[in-house]
Order: structure tokens, then sequence, then C-alpha cells
């Protein structure tokens, strides 16, 4: 009884500690972005027929980048702070990246940085501090065009996601532990995900076991359920075998979650069921908050936008 | 890794030290000090490390303040901090940048500051002014009496309202100013210290841990620099001090 007593604090204490590395150029972290690009992400969402799926997901994978390169950028230098994959699957499974990227799986953030596909230019309108409001020009690079093609061979994606995290892992054993941040909008046309899923969140730093957060979104106005803590609310099969695969949220990330406005209790998981275009967003903000940055209002910004 | 330490005329003795985070160099330090005798002036700033060119920016509040007069209510400092932003930030105002410093410059540099001016003579008075989480302590006899703008450790940890060089578009940091003065007694000490290293101050005040803060204050009246980064570093690696720039500027009446 002791035993189990000093085994359960031990656990709890354990639980405590991790995820809370500081991420250095030293100890940098990985982060994936793991992108469904099936046939039916051509499908519309959020009730405007001209949007489709992929459409808003590479927007959201765009913003999340330049926020992550604005966070390690100091001054002219972008700082190897992480270590980031974009992995998408569909009628191929491989690295989204494109251009001088070209198909590598991993890239320190500065490269990312220094080579997108193009940058995109607009304005944004901000307070001139004096009542009225003033335009500023802003800056839209593009790393990952939409693509909807072919099935949707996850269990393929996630096994490249494997083997490229325990790749780095082995280079990186200590720190802050990987991210991967997957999105789809169906079921696996190439097994039961489940197994391969385990596998990766069996992987770990010595800050903690590698975080896999899942986001499934829907064109149909289903009911959604964001960051469960148990599967009662789970309307089938798939829905409950993503959330077997999906981390706990740690502290950091719930407190991003708070900040968001976005309800969670203490076990949720990293896990959206039949997301719609906020949760998306929301989706990929809490899951790139890492060591309690303040999220980048990407989303207010673009609503000022000229 | 420290800058060295000065002893001053027998009126009042000034120390300071500045470290960086282990493992980077000074030139990466983003926290500052400046010291000026003939003025009196002296302050502290620390640059946010997520905001653009901090170092800099933090350089050149305490720099420019210590070496000007006034500045001592909040429409002067406020005023003084819009121009000395404009010329910041125009420092920058280069086509060549890459995209990702230009977004990051337009957001602007932030710093936390706090600097005091010392009147010596029959009465002798101190009046300081602080935006952010720098700190000012003044101890009497072996006691914390006075501590602003942030009074204990439990204060630190949340996002502070820094000094912005874009003023126009962050007004609500007018109303985070905050100004003290107080009175000087011979063998007083007044401590300028930026978050970090007064989180782990205050902290160990509050707990009485009279051993490591006695060790900390004999190691500054010593002034030996190598001594001082010895144990602060003792004291970053069980993460009670957090590990992160520290300046100090110390003045022993």
């Amino acid at each position: 009884m002791a035993d189990h007593l000093a085994a359960l604090i031990r656990f709890q204490l354990d639980s405590l500690l991790m995820y809370s590395a500081q991420i250095t150029r030293a100890n940098p972290t990985c982060i994936v972005l793991l992108v469904d690009q099936s046939g039916s992400m051509a499908d519309p969402f959020s009730g405007d027929n001209a949007t489709k799926k992929a459409d808003f997901v590479a927007e959201v994978v765009n913003h999340t980048l330049h926020d992550l390169v604005i966070r390690c950028t100091k001054t002219e230098e972008v700082r190897n702070y992480y270590h980031i994959s974009i992995i998408g699957y569909g009628r191929n499974v491989g690295s989204a990246f494109g251009g001088p990227l070209g198909a590598r799986n991993l890239v320190p953030i500065s490269q990312v940085a220094d080579y997108p596909l193009q940058v995109k230019s607009s304005y944004k309108r901000v307070p001139d501090g004096a009542g009225g409001w003033v335009e500023i020009p802003i800056r839209f690079p593009v790393w990952l065009h939409p693509t909807a093609e072919g099935k949707t061979p996850m269990c393929e994606a996630l096994t490249l996601v494997k083997d490229t995290l325990e790749k780095w892992l082995s280079e990186h054993p200590r720190g802050f532990p990987p991210t991967v941040l997957h999105l789809t909008d169906g079921e696996s046309s190439d097994g039961d995900p489940d197994y391969i899923g385990r596998q990766i969140v069996s992987l770990r730093t010595d800050d903690g076991p590698v975080l896999l957060f899942n986001c499934h979104i829907s064109s149909q106005r289903k009911r959604k359920v964001e960051y469960p803590a148990d599967e009662s609310d789970l309307p089938d099969a798939f829905a409950r075998t993503l959330f077997h695969i999906s981390s706990p949220l740690p502290g950091n990330f719930l407190a991003a979650a708070a900040q968001l406005g976005v309800q969670t209790v203490e076990n949720s998981r990293g896990f959206v069921f039949n997301g719609d275009p906020s949760s998306i967003v929301q989706f990929y903000e809490i899951g790139t908050s890492l060591t309690g940055m303040t999220p980048y209002r990407w989303m207010d910004d673009r609503t000022e936008s000229a | 890794m420290m800058s060295p330490l000065k002893t001053a005329s027998p009126d009042l003795i000034v120390r300071h030290v500045l470290l960086p985070k282990a493992g980077h160099t000074l030139a990466e330090c983003e926290d500052a000090f400046a010291c000026n005798r003939t003025t009196m002036r002296f302050a502290v700033a620390d640059g946010a490390t997520e905001s653009f060119d901090s170092a800099s920016w933090a350089q050149r509040l305490a720099t420019k303040w210590v070496n000007t007069s006034g500045l001592l209510t909040t429409e002067e400092f406020w005023s003084w901090l819009k121009n000395e932003g404009q010329a910041h930030n125009d420092s920058w105002n280069r086509q060549d940048l890459p995209w990702y410093s230009m977004e990051k410059r337009q957001a602007g540099s932030f710093a936390a500051f706090v600097g005091v001016e010392i009147q010596i003579g029959r009465e002798a008075k101190w009046k300081a002014i602080a935006l952010g989480d720098s700190c000012f302590v003044q101890s009497r006899n072996g006691n914390v009496e006075v501590v602003f703008p942030v009074s204990s450790s439990a204060g630190f940890g949340s996002a502070p309202i820094l000094a912005p060089s874009f003023a126009d578009v962050n007004p609500h940091a007018l109303s985070a100013i905050a100004l003290q003065s107080g009175d000087i007694l011979a063998g007083d000490r007044i401590l300028l210290l930026s978050d970090a290293i007064a989180a782990w101050y205050l902290s160990s005040c509050e707990k009485q841990d009279h051993k490591t803060t006695s060790a900390f204050d004999d190691l500054l009246n010593d002034g030996d620099e190598a001594a001082i980064a010895n144990f602060l570093e003792l004291e970053r690696s069980p993460g009670r001090l957090k590990d992160d720039d520290v300046a100090i500027v110390c003045l022993e009446f």
C-alpha cells in the first residue's frame, strides 16, 4: 500500500515536472503539422461554398508558420528554437514543403523563414493612438498551397511521422518533447491508426512523451466535441480511436486554451471532433502554445486587414 | 561574463552587475544598466525577449534617462518615451530587412525600466520612476523598507505592461508608470534589479532566508564579480533563480 502510494505520488510529481523544459537553440523542440490532403478536402467549408476545406487549412497552416517564425525572430535573425515538419497525405504521403526546402521532412525554423514559396503583401488597419486608424503594410508568406487529391492514407502518414520523430529524438533526447498537430476530415483508408498513434505517443524526451493532438473537421454542421476528457460524448468508433491516440493537454496548453476562451478541464485531451473553422484556428493556436507563449492573434489581425 | 564593478566616491558606493542567461554571451544580454554620477541618476532596463531589438531599446532607455534631467513626472516621462521610441524605430526604417524583421519591427520594442535620481545633501532623498517589472528596493538596517513597482515575489510572472517604442499605439502603458520618493539615511542601500533577480531577492526576503540574502549582500559589498556570477549560477541550477538575464545596480550610502 505504501509502495503504491509512493509510486502514485512520484507519478503525480513527474507529471507536474513534465513539459517544463525551456526551449533554447541548444535544446530546440519539434513541431509536426500533419495535414490531410485527400480528395474530400476539396469540399466546401464554413457555409461558404467558395472556400474549400483545403483552402482554409492551408491558410491557417501558413499563419501558424508565420507566427512561429515571428516568435523566433531576433531583430534580423531567426533563432532555431523549433524544427518544423509539414507532412501531407492524400494522393501522396510526404513532406508538403516546396521550393528550396524540397522534400525535406524536418527543417529548422530559420530556413522555413527564409524559403517560403512566396510572400504576399497587404495592409492592416491599426489604431493611430489619437482615436483614428492608420494602414500599415503586412506580409503573408506562403509555404503550403491547398491540395485535395486521393484517399486518406492516415496510417502511412503517421508511420512517416514516427520515423521522422525517432530520428529527431535520437539527436535531441533532452528538452521540450515534439508536438504533432494532426488535422483530418475523414476516416483512415489504410487501416486503424490506433497502433501507430500509440507508438508515436510512446516516444519521449527526458521532459515527457511526444504530444499528439488530433483535429477532425466536418463540412456538415454536426455537433462538435472539443477537448473532451472522456469518451462519453463521442459519436462513433472512429472518434473514439482518435480520442485514444490524443495526448492530454499539459498545463501550459490548458492555459493557452483558457486565454482563447476555450473550455477545458484538467484531463482534457488535445482532440476535436466535427470541428468547424474556428476549431481549426484554436487547435493550431493551442497546439503551438508550447511553454505558454502568448498565442499570436492572427484572426484579430485578419479582420482588420484592408 | 560580467561587466566590471565600480567603486565611487566615499559618499556613495556604486556597484553594478550584468549577467546573461546561462550559456549566452554578454553581447546577447537584453538587460541594461546606466550610471551617471554627475546627474546622480541610475537606471536598469530589461528588454523583452520576444520583442524587436529589445536589447538596444533597453540600453537606450537606461543611458538616455541617466544622462538627462527631469522626466520624473508621468507626463514628462511619457513624452520623452515617445521621442526616444521614434528615434529607436527610425533607426530600423530600412527597406532591405527580411519579411520577418519587418513584421516584428511593426510591433515595436518593449522593455521594463526603473530609474532613480539621488539628491545628496543635508537631507538626502531619492525619486524613482518605473514602468514594467524591473524593481527599486531600499533597505535600511538589513530590512527591506521600500519595494516598487512590484511589491512581492508573487507579483512576477504575469505579463507586465512595459515601456513601448510605439507609445502611441500602446496608450495603456501611460497609466502603468509608477513614481515614488523617499529619504536616505547613512547606511541605506538601494538596489535596482531586473525581474528575475528581483523575484529571487524578494522571495528570499519573504522566506526570511537570511543565509541566502546575507551571502548575496556580502558578495555585493565585496564587489567580487566572479564570486557573484558563481553564486547566481548556483542559485540558477536548482531553479531558485530563473535563468534570465540579470542587471543589478547597487547604491550604498
